[in-house]
């Protein structure tokens, strides 16, 4: 996707003090330094075009503060995925003070890659040797001044995740600050040459011009650079020195470039590398991913996952609500009381206040943080690139890859970190086609209706089918959904890492910096949404909606009326619609109405659990699939959702009164 | 030449050229030194038709199958 160049302003806040930012590969460990600089109070900012995100936190270095940029993790700043971008977007428009390069010193060669291109950039560059207790085992060793000298730049080894070195780290990094940079000549007389072509015909920059020139080359076009770097007539020179070099049939410019920057990473990794150590061991690896052995590991992960939000979520749940019974609740009625009687606004303080703010702390707490500790603990130790692979086969029919498997299971416990987990993925496409399917898959609350409705009235096998028909659905939903919409989502290419102990504090932090983001997207959502729903109730306006409706609840789906109110009220929460069902039916049928099955046959109850499960998520899933897609996206879902549930209840209905389950 | 993804766990082979219009490919794989020339080995393949784990001086990596199969190769190892 192109980028605007004139949309250049900070997306960083401004704050004066000096910036750090921080580069690397993927899985280099390069969060864990972040954490280990910052702690806790870090925000992002996302860069327009992708959700990747950066992550802007303060650190103190000898007393006077710095702003730490914690840059998407990635192998190259050239190039388009969206991780590339967003990194390379946050370095030449946010131009920090100094770059610190996180590598992993297991992997130098490829590592040091993106570090020559930051050099090539004229970053002011501090490396961090990270990961050299795990190169130590293995008996690789390198010399780290002899690194730093081929470099021209400080080497510090660290271990992130115990903090050795990540001090000191971020002290040679304030040492560059303000140093003049060289750009080395460091690729072929062909390559520097046509660099050079181009550099001539670039303009002032705070950016070397060879640095410029050579980004030009590889990418061809101005797009993705900020405004000021380059001016057309370098970039035609650029493009014209690609033609030339495609019709004499030689490789591609971005290859060759890639290729030379490879060699002499390698050149100096070989260079310093004392001793190479041993191959890395993939015997846990093959035993995870072998489908005899795998499979049954995957499934009793996923099972241990499912069923620690799940069961965990629930008793969390539990407890959060009785406490608040017993403390909030009292408290926010007997302060509405006092401040507006005993009438109308209170009820509704009670639905916006009470009801809203409990939605929020029994999914939130419990689902949410539990979610994302599992989450990070199976990120941390590398199990979830075994998911991936894994699953790969399966999801690529669906028109995902392997990365999608984690956030459709996580579907299961709750809709909202789901979502949210479905940044892995790395294109829009996949991530829309990502978000209807979680918004499909049954969270716990639909569960808890399935199972107190369905399961209660018709026994374990309607539950089973109403499981199988929602799982058929999603599956003819990823299948459609691949098939229509334009382009082909990306095959996986994913490093393998060897398994490695997640560290409790880098699991709790970066649970808890994901946690905290669903808090500040859900809880001002869900609160409105509370109080409007609420009045809405209380005024009695709600019933003036059930006329419209009943072609729809009654004529189609055949349920009655009521239940098609109490759906509406699913928005806030999935289980609150059963709930209101048999408190509204009181009302209207009167105390026999507290068993469902006095007014509703087995046909009509499956049906309503049914459309209850598929139909628009609740309203926390809503805010948080706009925070990722974006809110016309999250309304054409919903959308999608209502019709696609409206049609497979309405067939529902009526194959059941055919094969004669009134 | 034929496609990576037919090459067996243990062989070991040579990427050849990536077509001229997978370039946004080509580059992806070029930043993990995943290039033309450059020599690879199959570690495993997930059955069923999963991912291939191949072995390159850039590291390990997991390839999708129909990734795999668009990335012709010059087996270096002659099939038993």
């Amino acid at each position: 996707m192109p980028l605007s160049c004139h949309d250049a302003q900070p997306r960083v806040p401004v704050s004066g003090d000096p910036q750090v930012a921080l580069a690397g590969n993927p899985n280099v460990g390069k969060s864990t330094v972040f954490s280990s600089l910052t702690g806790l109070g870090a925000v992002t900012a996302n860069y327009p075009g992708t959700t990747v995100e950066v992550s802007v936190a303060t650190a103190r270095v000898n007393g006077s503060r710095v702003t730490i940029l914690d840059l998407p993790g990635t192998y190259a700043l050239s190039g388009h995925t969206e991780d590339q971008q967003a990194a390379r977007r946050a370095l030449l428009e946010e131009r920090p003070d100094a770059v610190a390069a996180i590598l992993d010193a297991t992997n130098l060669a490829r590592n040091l890659y993106l570090v020559l291109q930051l050099l090539d950039l004229g970053f002011r560059v501090v490396v961090a040797l990270n990961l050299t207790d795990e190169a130590t085992r293995r008996g690789i060793h390198i010399e780290a001044g002899r690194l730093g000298a081929l470099l021209g730049v400080p080497v510090v080894p660290t271990i992130a995740t115990r903090r050795h070195g990540t001090a000191e780290l971020l002290t040679e990094a304030m040492g560059v600050v303000g140093r003049p940079t060289e750009s080395r000549r460091r690729y072929s007389a062909e390559i520097e040459g046509m660099a050079a072509r181009v550099e001539a015909l670039l303009e002032d920059h705070e950016v070397p011009a060879r640095g410029r020139a050579l980004l030009l080359l590889e990418e061809g076009a101005l797009e993705g650079l900020p405004s000021g770097m380059a001016n057309p007539e370098a970039a035609a020179e650029a493009r014209a020195v690609a033609r030339q070099v495609s019709e004499r049939g030689d490789e591609p410019l971005p290859l060759a470039i890639a290729r030379e920057r490879h060699l002499e990473a390698d050149r100096i990794a070989r260079e310093v590398t004392l001793c190479p150590g041993e191959v890395q061991q993939l015997r846990l690896w093959r035993l995870a991913t072998r489908p005899s052995t795998g499979v049954p590991i995957l499934l009793a992960v996923l099972g241990l996952t499912f069923a620690g939000l799940f069961w965990g979520g629930s008793v969390l749940a539990g407890l959060v609500e009785t406490l608040w019974a017993r403390t909030a609740s009292p408290a926010i009625a007997a302060v509405s009381v006092w401040a507006f009687g005993a009438g109308l606004l209170t009820r509704i303080m009670k639905w916006g206040l009470d009801a809203g703010l409990l939605a929020v702390l029994t999914v939130g707490i419990p689902y949410v943080l539990t979610f994302y500790l599992l989450l990070s603990i199976l990120e941390d130790s590398g199990y979830l690139n075994v998911a991936a692979v894994l699953t790969d086969r399966l999801m690529g029919g669906l028109g995902l890859n392997g990365r999608a498997a984690i956030p459709l299971v996580a579907g299961a416990g709750c809709s909202v970190p789901a979502i949210l987990g479905l940044r892995v993925l790395r294109t829009e496409r996949e991530r829309l086609i990502g978000g209807t399917l979680v918004a499909l898959v049954p969270c716990s609350a639909r569960t808890a209706v399935i199972m107190g409705a369905v399961a209660y009235l018709g026994g374990w096998r309607a539950a089973l089918l109403l499981y199988a028909t929602v799982a058929a659905v999603i599956l003819a939903a990823g299948w459609g959904l691949n098939r229509l919409l334009p382009g082909r989502s990306p095959d996986l290419l994913m490093e393998i890492f060897p398994f490695r102990w997640p560290t409790p504090l880098g699991v709790l932090r970066k649970a808890w910096a994901r946690a905290r983001e669903f808090v500040t997207v859900a809880v001002p959502v869900v609160l409105v949404g509370s109080f409007v729903l609420g009045a809405l109730y209380e005024t009695g306006l709600i019933r003036l909606a059930e006329r419209p409706l009943a072609p729809i609840v009654e004529g189609w789906l055949g349920l009655p009326a009521v239940a098609g109110l109490t759906l509406i009220f699913a928005v806030l929460r999935k289980e609150l619609a059963l709930q209101l069902l048999v408190a509204l039916a009181l009302v209207q049928y009167g105390s026999g109405a507290s068993n469902l099955s006095a007014f509703m046959t087995p046909n009509q109850v499956f049906t309503y659990a049914l459309v209850n499960t598929l139909y628009i998520p609740c309203i926390a899933t809503m805010a948080v699939l706009a925070r990722v897609l974006g809110w016309r996206r999250s309304a054409a879902i919903s959308g999608f959702t209502i019709v696609l549930a409206l049609v497979v209840g309405g067939l529902a209905t009526r194959l059941l009164t055919l094969l004669g389950f009134g | 030449m034929r496609p990576l993804s037919t090459l067996h766990p243990g062989e070991t082979a040579r990427l050849g050229q990536i077509p001229a219009v997978d370039i946004g490919l080509a580059r992806e794989l070029a930043a993990v030194r995943l290039l033309p020339g450059e020599t690879v080995t199959v570690l495993a393949a997930v059955g069923g038709g999963g991912p291939l784990l191949v072995q390159g001086a850039g590291g390990i990596f997991a390839l999708g199958r129909s990734l795999a199969a668009r990335l012709a190769v010059e087996s270096l190892v002659p099939c038993p």
